[in-house]
């Protein structure tokens, strides 16, 4: 198949990924929900707004959305869907992809900056920290997995994930590994509450409360967008490399809609966590990816 | 030896006798003839991969494809600086005496000279002769304000500490000469027929002192901030580096079996980076700050270094380019992007009169293409693509990620704990720049001075701008800069042909760098014409329905450090000054609340040190004044020594 299905079948996963989330959290709440496209239903309106910039701010507010976006998205054509060819991959892609997202955080926290306020810069000290002490969580599950597989690039590491006794174990450690991590890069429960409305609450949503209009559209583009890529790096631990192409296509999208599901269901059962508790459990997550590795450095 | 005193001493009386006015356009003119000289030498040396040796006399120049990239490195960075120095100094030299003037410009061209001769001597006498007028002319400059009692103790512990480097590569220097010559030649006879630790240890620390390692590295946050803008530029771009270029030259004499030499190398290396950008964090001086990232990306620099050794001791010759080409293209990229910070934290300085950066506050709206390029600088220098940092550390990665597949479990151990710092490195380094491009530029202004900044100043402009224009480049295009490095490696640590893997690996990067600009130029593009036919509006910031705020109700930089603070807490030493509010108070009074981070490590140094001062003035009992006393001292000696040569002790 050609390589464009990669990209493709990422944005399709995008689309139907908030849409999911809300409808599991609406039915265990006993409502009946937004539509599964609601979400893009907003993106819609937003897109067709016009901004409100606010005064202390500069070129910085009006640019960065953009950026953070566009980081995103070359981000995603990085990550290779299993079974397909990958848009493009060489040794050490991982890397590109781990400082990619890190520019889309330096822009967010500098557009946070721009507003001169005390909310915001609240936000930006906390995403500044929790994004600062997850990157090396990420390194180090890159680095058990370039270990275990003697490949340097996300493809190669798909390709080489072969089976031995402790495969599953490996396996199972790390997609729980990159569903926190994934929980940590996208502001959710119960790292961040996505819909509290107490400034003094919110992480990633207060330094947000200055954009509006196309700007806001791009920054839920993009966290669409990466919930879908964290989803395609978890599918790799889980699809083996041996069977067919649309088996692996099938096994991917239910895997997909069961990330999304599982997301709703800890929105929904969980509250978020003290700040304080917020450090303890990223550092944690580093501490569990270190345990992996020590499993296959002797394995 | 001789032509070269009489040169200095005559160029110091020419720039004597010039009228104030005209020094700098002599020092322009001096230093663009010596750049074009030198770096026409330098790119055919690259070029043609020959070397070019003049020996006469007591005089041994190589220059070797090392030196040509240093040198070229070295001319780039001096001219920047002087450029950006014709506007800076504009308002400031006025109110100096001639003498001042005079040394000023002097020392610079001084300066220039000796790091271009440095890197080009090869016998130890020479090198050594270099290094120390390298020295003694950065203790001049930064001694620019030395009218401040605070920059003077700054500049002579600069001074003391460069001499103990000084002292150590002279030992080194001996222990490892022969009869014959004593140099980098008779280092690497040495080398073959010793243990190569012990001396490998005296230069590391040598040169060390001079490039700022944990522990080495006391001189550099007091040097920095002394000095004016251009000449901390100087310092953090070129001259630190002369530490790194010895380094480089002793390892390039190393034996090949040197593995937990380039274990010990990557790991220390690792923590001068960690500490050096922890401390950075709590600084509110914003050339403290970036003082404390030029430790840190020295750091880096060494692990790259470290790489390089180990790959040379598993003879797995694509380690070694990956090591050692990311360090020496990691020196490259950090004179470009810290001189480029430099000047901006420069401007900032001249134009709100204080190094503070809590006073400084949306400054983006009154020189906005200053914060642009301060803005491109810290993107680099967290090594974010698509600038040049990424290239550097990405080669640095790539070449740790290769070690860690190797069978020994050392190696992996070392490798992974490497990954993980550069890791951490990075984000702490992101958690900074943000803090500083923030507070100094975005926001409201914090202080009058703020408010009032500005003003145009082209030739500052143009100086920054020049860095700027290599940083981009060598971001997106660095095939053509990773080509002369990996020639320069080769050469130097002699490796073979095979396994060249940097230059398809650059090709990448350039898609992806040029890949993700299209992407937000089109983003760009399209909310432009989203919004052209829309009316946007502006609106005040939201805070929480409360109208009243003020400049004083943002963030400030100690509360954004404030997160990372309290998990490092017990490293950072810090100390909040409180004032005690009274048990009865019926209206509430005016309050005020301080804070500082002394550095805890170079408390710990200058404790040591007054404590020797203390044991060493109690022995000046000794010293009476009377000669007689010194004749029973005398006596005594002689004595002693009859006595132990009776006893077949001596």
């Amino acid at each position: 198949m050609c390589f464009e299905m990669s990209v493709l079948i990422i944005i399709m996963t995008a689309i139907l990924f908030p849409g999911i989330i809300g409808r599991t959290r609406s039915i265990l709440s006993g409502r009946k929900g937004p539509g599964l496209f609601q979400p893009w239903k907003n993106i819609w309106v937003l897109l067709n707004k016009s901004e409100v910039i606010s005064r202390t701010g500069s070129l910085i507010s009006q640019l960065a959305p953009a950026v953070i976006l566009a980081s995103v998205i070359v981000a995603s054509t990085l990550m290779p869907v299993p079974g397909l060819s990958p848009l493009w991959s060489f040794h050490g892609d991982f890397l590109l992809f781990a400082y990619l997202l890190a520019m889309g955080r330096f822009f967010i926290i500098i557009n946070a900056f721009d507003a001169g306020s005390s909310f915001q810069g609240m936000g930006a000290a906390r995403e500044a920290l929790y994004g600062l002490l997850i990157e090396p969580a990420f390194f180090l599950l890159i680095a058990s997995v370039a270990l275990l597989t003697g490949g340097f690039s996300f493809e190669e590491f798909y390709q080489s994930l072969a089976w031995s006794k402790s495969l599953p174990l490996i396996s199972f450690s790390a997609a729980f590994i990159i569903f926190c991590i994934a929980l940590v890069e996208n502001s959710r429960i119960p790292v961040d509450d996505p819909r509290t409305h107490l400034e003094l609450t919110m992480i990633h949503e207060v330094m947000v409360l200055d954009v509006s209009g196309p700007n806001f559209a791009y920054i839920q583009i993009a966290s669409y967008l990466k919930f879908a890529i964290w989803g395609t790096f978890i599918s790799f631990f889980a699809i083996p490399a041996g069977i067919g192409t649309g088996m692996k296509l099938v096994l991917f999208f239910s895997l997909q809609t069961a990330f999304a599901v599982i997301i709703g269901i800890i929105e929904s059962i969980k509250a978020r966590f003290r700040m304080e508790r917020n450090t303890h459990f990223i550092i944690t997550v580093s501490a569990v990816t270190m345990v992996i590795f020590i499993i296959i450095l002797f394995s | 030896m001789i032509w070269l005193l009489a040169f200095i001493i005559g160029v110091f009386v020419l720039f004597s006798l010039t009228k104030p006015a005209f020094k700098s356009y002599l020092l322009s003119f001096l230093v663009v003839i010596t750049v074009v000289f030198t770096s026409r030498l330098a790119i055919y040396v690259l070029a043609s991969g020959n070397t070019l040796r003049v020996q006469s006399g007591s005089l041994d120049l190589l220059m070797d494809s090392l030196s040509s990239v240093f040198i070229l490195m070295i001319n780039f960075t001096v001219l920047s600086q002087l450029i950006f120095s014709f506007g800076y100094l504009k308002g400031y030299a006025e109110n100096k005496t001639s003498l001042k003037t005079t040394l000023h410009y002097f020392n610079i061209f001084l300066v220039h000279i000796s790091m271009l001769l440095v890197v080009c001597m090869r016998n130890a006498t020479g090198f050594l002769i270099c290094w120390e007028l390298l020295s003694l002319s950065t203790f001049v400059l930064v001694l620019f304000d030395g009218e401040n009692e605070k920059i003077r103790r700054s500049a002579i512990n600069y001074f003391f500490q460069m001499h103990l480097g000084l002292f150590l590569i002279l030992t080194g220097f001996f222990m490892s000469g022969s009869t014959t010559s004593v140099g980098f030649d008779a280092l690497h006879i040495y080398f073959s027929m010793h243990k190569a630790w012990p001396v490998y240890l005296l230069f590391f620390i040598g040169f060390g002192l001079k490039a700022g390692f944990l522990g080495l590295h006391t001189w550099l946050p007091d040097a920095h901030p002394s000095a004016p803008s251009h000449i901390s530029a100087l310092m953090s771009g070129i001259i630190i580096k002369m530490g790194i270029y010895g380094i480089l030259r002793v390892t390039m004499s190393l034996p090949d079996q040197s593995l937990y030499i380039g274990i010990a190398v990557l790991l220390f290396s690792s923590l001068t980076g960690l500490y050096g950008v922890m401390q950075a964090i709590v600084q509110h001086d914003i050339k403290r700050l970036l003082a404390f990232h030029s430790i840190e990306n020295i750091g880096i620099i060494g692990m790259g270094i470290g790489v390089g050794i180990m790959g040379r001791s598993l003879d797995y010759d694509p380690l070694s380019y990956l090591g050692f080409g990311g360090a020496i293209l990691h020196t490259v990229n950090h004179s470009l992007f810290k001189s480029l910070l430099f000047y901006g934290a420069g401007v900032v300085v001249k134009a709100t009169h204080t190094h503070n950066i809590e006073k400084m506050g949306g400054l983006i709206r009154k020189m906005p293409r200053t914060a642009i390029l301060f803005l491109v600088a810290s993107l680099a220098i967290c090594g974010l693509p698509p600038f040049n940092g990424f290239v550097s550390e990405f080669l640095i990665y790539s070449g740790l990620f290769r070690s860690l597949q190797d069978q020994s479990m050392l190696i992996t151990v070392s490798s992974l704990l490497a990954i993980i710092s550069l890791a951490l490195i990075g984000g702490f380094a992101i958690f900074c720049f943000t803090k500083v491009f923030g507070i100094v530029f975005l926001g409201s202004p914090r202080s009058e001075n703020a408010a009032e900044a500005g003003g145009k100043n082209v030739m500052m402009e143009i100086g920054q701008a020049l860095p700027a224009l290599l940083i981009v480049v060598i971001g997106l295009i660095p095939a053509w800069f990773v080509r002369p490095v990996n020639i320069c490696v080769q050469k130097s640590f002699s490796l073979g042909d095979s396994g060249i893997p940097s230059l398809d690996l650059m090709q990448n990067i350039t898609t992806g760098s040029l890949i993700f600009v299209l992407a937000i130029a089109l983003l760009t593009g399209l909310r432009y014409l989203l919004l052209r036919k829309r009316q946007v509006k502006t609106g005040p910031t939201w805070g929480c329905g409360y109208d009243a705020l003020t400049v004083r109700h943002q963030y400030t930089a100690t509360s954004y450090a404030q997160e990372y603070q309290k998990l490092y807490g017990p490293m950072l030493g810090f100390q909040p000054h409180r004032y005690k509010i009274p048990g009865v108070e019926i209206f509430p009074g005016a309050r005020s609340f301080v804070s500082h981070t002394p550095e805890k490590l170079a408390k710990v140094f200058s404790g040591f040190f007054i404590r020797t001062v203390c044991m060493a003035r109690k022995m000046a009992v000794l010293q009476t004044g009377h000669v007689r006393h010194y004749a029973l001292y005398l006596l005594l000696y002689l004595m002693l020594l009859l006595l132990l040569t009776f006893f077949n002790v001596l």
